[in-house]
């Protein structure tokens, strides 16, 4: 009875939260309604939705003993208590993508984002997430490669995982831009992440060799040093000795990006990844609670229009309409295709019981919603003048602060003589103007939350709390997927000559590293030579790849439906899946085809043609510029092409198996009954 | 939230013990104890590994492949 009432009241705080978003008209709202209708929306969805998938759909058994029971060798298959594995799942999904992309998309005001962030997880996000956690927990589990090639055929499972490799790639290189933008001549960021490395060596060897798989209290003493170089930062930054061997320009620091992505994929496990993993998942869990815990206490008032006139596709941040950009720049929060890769890799081997997957699968990708709702409060409670001076690009604000302050007053914005100056003295940098990417601004509105909640006068000090919260766990993530990248690579090039598909073939190793980091290497330093700031072009592309992947997975889940006989219940995969392909094969063909130079690779390479021609542009840039609209426009072009054969292949069989013409087998593990039943 | 199995009243240290081996799961960390209990159980045969023997076994199966972390 009082478990109903809660629920009801649930449903009645979201309806509010909405009718409070929907009614207010020109005066600025608070951003605690937001919050209030989002978690009202996700407690409401996770009560009937998700209790509809787990038991008519997927048939969830508490009976059916899971992977981790049957198999359990407590290293890697280990039954763990469903709120902790939670905890561990949300950690590995939770990363800098739903704090970026909602950050970029507020340039449609605060409304649209948070629409698509909040209906599309419940819809679509949260869905792909908990069947692939499903599928791959039936299957001891398997990745998301495995499970295309088993159940649709091998050649899907090889298209699936070139996919992965490609994603990957532009990924790191979107990444690693916005880490680089972040930096940039700010000797105290650089500084406190410089610090990072030997920090995490040395908790590396405190785990190794000194306390022996003591990794807490390494963890623990690892944070502790790393705040102390965050402090130390502010020393060096005004130290007029120092600062300047801490002060870099982008494209430095882009190299230093790919040169640190290189020797921490060829190091030892231990030595670096692994303790920068465990620092970086504390620093995350800690900043999200914090700032979970900051916005509900200072409830800060929305600055930033609803809905504002970029919708119509002139956005000074990235070019494009509402639709389809917004839901391409807001990828991860709504729906992520990456995190196929996770839900089908640790977390479905620690299931406890098959119930538990869906809190873990479903759950987690709700909470990972919030974070996105979280970051665009963050950006939505900067002055709108403030924001699109942080974030556009250097060439359209006008070069200065003067001539910015009167560009944004053209957007009908305002921003006062001095005003980001003034902001930027305020958080230990020399300017902030035109530091695309999403983490600065974002890092201001931290800033502002916490020293709101906090106490004032420490702005300097969060701001660059949170730029070392941001930058340590893209760079975690650069870690770790260069590594992934490589050894996918070495699986592929081990097809064409078998030496090179061996991992433990130190040449090898050296060689299929270099190719993956030359890759995303070659993509960051476009984008940070590039006039427009990169994130123009990259963030699109990554936004699109990312929701090619969930199609991959949405198609390989719609498989596993058909072939345990739910035809039925098809829907609840195919009503994303044809909303996804729909965003990103409009999004896609307008970036390679779209008349716009703006928005259209192929038209921006034809009129940067035309300005050699006039003589008002060097023909070597233009070369350069040419040649990278191309190879972007290729790279999206290959990237709808690889996912049209994923989804025709996967029809197919679809249609054979629906049509009797071929025995709807899919290759569950046999039923075993489960000890935890009762 | 139930609790991993049969549980008698505890003391205090064997719940310091849990929550110990919660913060642990929740971080990804290898739980030493917990291995060498599961040994002791369904393989009792078998030698114990080290602190380290197993630390090491630990991060090459979980950083072995596919990404454990996501954007």
């Amino acid at each position: 009875m009082l478990r109903t009432i809660g629920w009801i009241a649930a449903g009645l705080a979201g309806v509010a939260g909405w009718a409070v978003l929907a009614l207010q008209r020109g005066e600025s709202i608070n951003a605690a309604w937001l919050v209030l209708a989002a978690v009202g929306t996700y407690l409401v969805a996770y009560r009937i939705y998700s209790r509809f998938l787990a038991y008519r759909v997927f048939e969830l058994d508490e009976r059916r003993a899971t992977p981790a029971e049957r198999l359990g060798n407590s290293r890697d298959f280990v039954p763990t208590g469903r709120w902790v594995l939670f905890g561990h799942h949300f950690a590995a999904i939770a990363g800098a993508g739903p704090l970026v992309g909602p950050v970029l998309a507020a340039q449609f005001g605060y409304l649209p984002g948070t629409i698509w962030i909040v209906f599309g997880v419940v819809l679509a996000g949260a869905v792909q997430d908990f069947i692939i956690l499903f599928g791959s927990m039936r299957r001891d589990g398997k990745s998301l490669g495995q499970m295309a090639k088993e159940e649709t055929g091998p050649v899907t499972g090889l298209l699936a995982m070139v996919a992965v490799l490609a994603i990957m790639v532009i990924l790191l290189a979107v990444l690693a831009l916005v880490v680089t933008n972040a930096l940039k001549d700010s000797p105290w960021g650089v500084f406190t992440i410089l610090c990072t490395i030997p920090i995490a060596i040395l908790m590396g060897f405190w785990m190794k060799a000194w306390r022996p798989g003591h990794t807490l209290e390494a963890s623990i003493g690892g944070v502790l040093l790393l705040l102390l170089a965050l402090v130390g930062g502010r020393w060096v930054a005004e130290s007029a000795t120092l600062a300047p061997s801490f002060t870099h320009s982008g494209l430095t620091i882009a190299y230093g990006i790919i040169g640190y992505g290189f020797v921490a994929s060829v190091l030892p496990v231990w030595m670096l990844l692994c303790p920068r993993d465990y620092l970086s998942t504390f620093m995350k869990i800690g900043t999200i609670v914090l700032l979970a815990v900051g916005i509900l206490v200072v409830m800060p008032p929305l600055r930033m229009p609803a809905v504002t006139s970029f919708i119509d596709g002139t956005g000074p941040i990235f070019a494009g309409t509402l639709f389809p950009f917004a839901f391409i720049t807001i990828a991860c929060g709504a729906i992520s295709g990456f995190h196929a890769l996770v839900a089908s890799g640790t977390t479905p081997k620690m299931i406890r019981r098959e119930p538990d997957a869906r809190l873990i699968g479903y759950g987690g990708m709700l909470m990972e919603s919030f974070v996105a709702v979280m970051a665009m409060c963050a950006a939505a409670v900067l002055d709108p003048g403030i924001y699109f001076a942080i974030n556009a690009p250097l060439a359209t604000l006008g070069g200065s602060a003067a001539a910015a302050a009167e560009t944004i007053r053209g957007w009908g914005f305002t921003l006062a003589p001095g005003q980001i100056e003034a902001l930027a003295a305020q958080v230990g940098e020399k300017t902030l103007l035109s530091r695309a990417g999403g983490a600065p601004s974002l890092a201001v509105g931290m800033a502002v939350i916490f020293s709101g909640a906090f106490g004032q006068g420490l702005m300097a000090l969060w701001y660059h709390f949170a730029i070392m919260f941001e930058a340590l766990f893209i760079l975690t993530t650069v870690d770790t997927g260069t590594r992934v990248g490589r050894f996918m690579f070495q699986e592929l090039a081990g097809h064409v000559w078998p030496p090179l598909g061996r991992t433990s073939w130190y040449p090898s190793t050296v060689f299929a590293s270099a190719v993956v980091v030359a890759g995303w290497g070659y993509f960051l330093v476009q984008g940070v030579l590039d006039p427009l700031g990169g994130i123009n072009s990259l963030w699109p592309l990554f936004g699109i790849s990312n929701q090619l992947l969930a199609s991959v997975a949405l198609c390989v889940g719609t498989t596993i439906l058909i072939k345990t006989g739910k035809a039925r219940y098809v829907w609840v995969t195919l009503l994303p899946l044809t909303w996804v392909l729909a965003v990103t094969f409009t999004a896609g063909w307008q970036k390679v085809f779209a008349a716009d130079p703006r928005l259209g690779f192929l038209s921006h390479a034809r009129v940067t043609a035309e300005q050699v021609a006039a003589g008002s542009l060097a023909p070597a840039l233009a070369a350069r510029l040419i040649f990278n609209d191309r190879l972007d426009a290729v790279v999206a072009l290959a990237f709808m092409l690889v996912t049209s054969l994923v989804v025709v292949t996967s029809a197919w069989e679809w249609l054979m198996v629906l049509r009797r013409r071929k025995p709807a087998v899919a290759r569950e593990a046999p039923f075993v009954e489960s000890v935890y039943a009762g | 939230m139930r609790g991993n199995g049969p549980e008698q009243t505890e003391t205090g240290a064997s719940r310091r013990a849990r929550l110990y081996s919660t913060v642990l799961a929740v971080f990804g960390m290898p739980d030493y104890a917990a291995h060498c209990r599961h040994l002791r159980e369904q393989h009792p045969g078998r030698p114990l590994p080290t602190e380290r023997e197993f630390f090491d076994e630990f991060v090459r199966a979980r950083y072995g492949d596919g990404p454990t972390r996501c954007c």
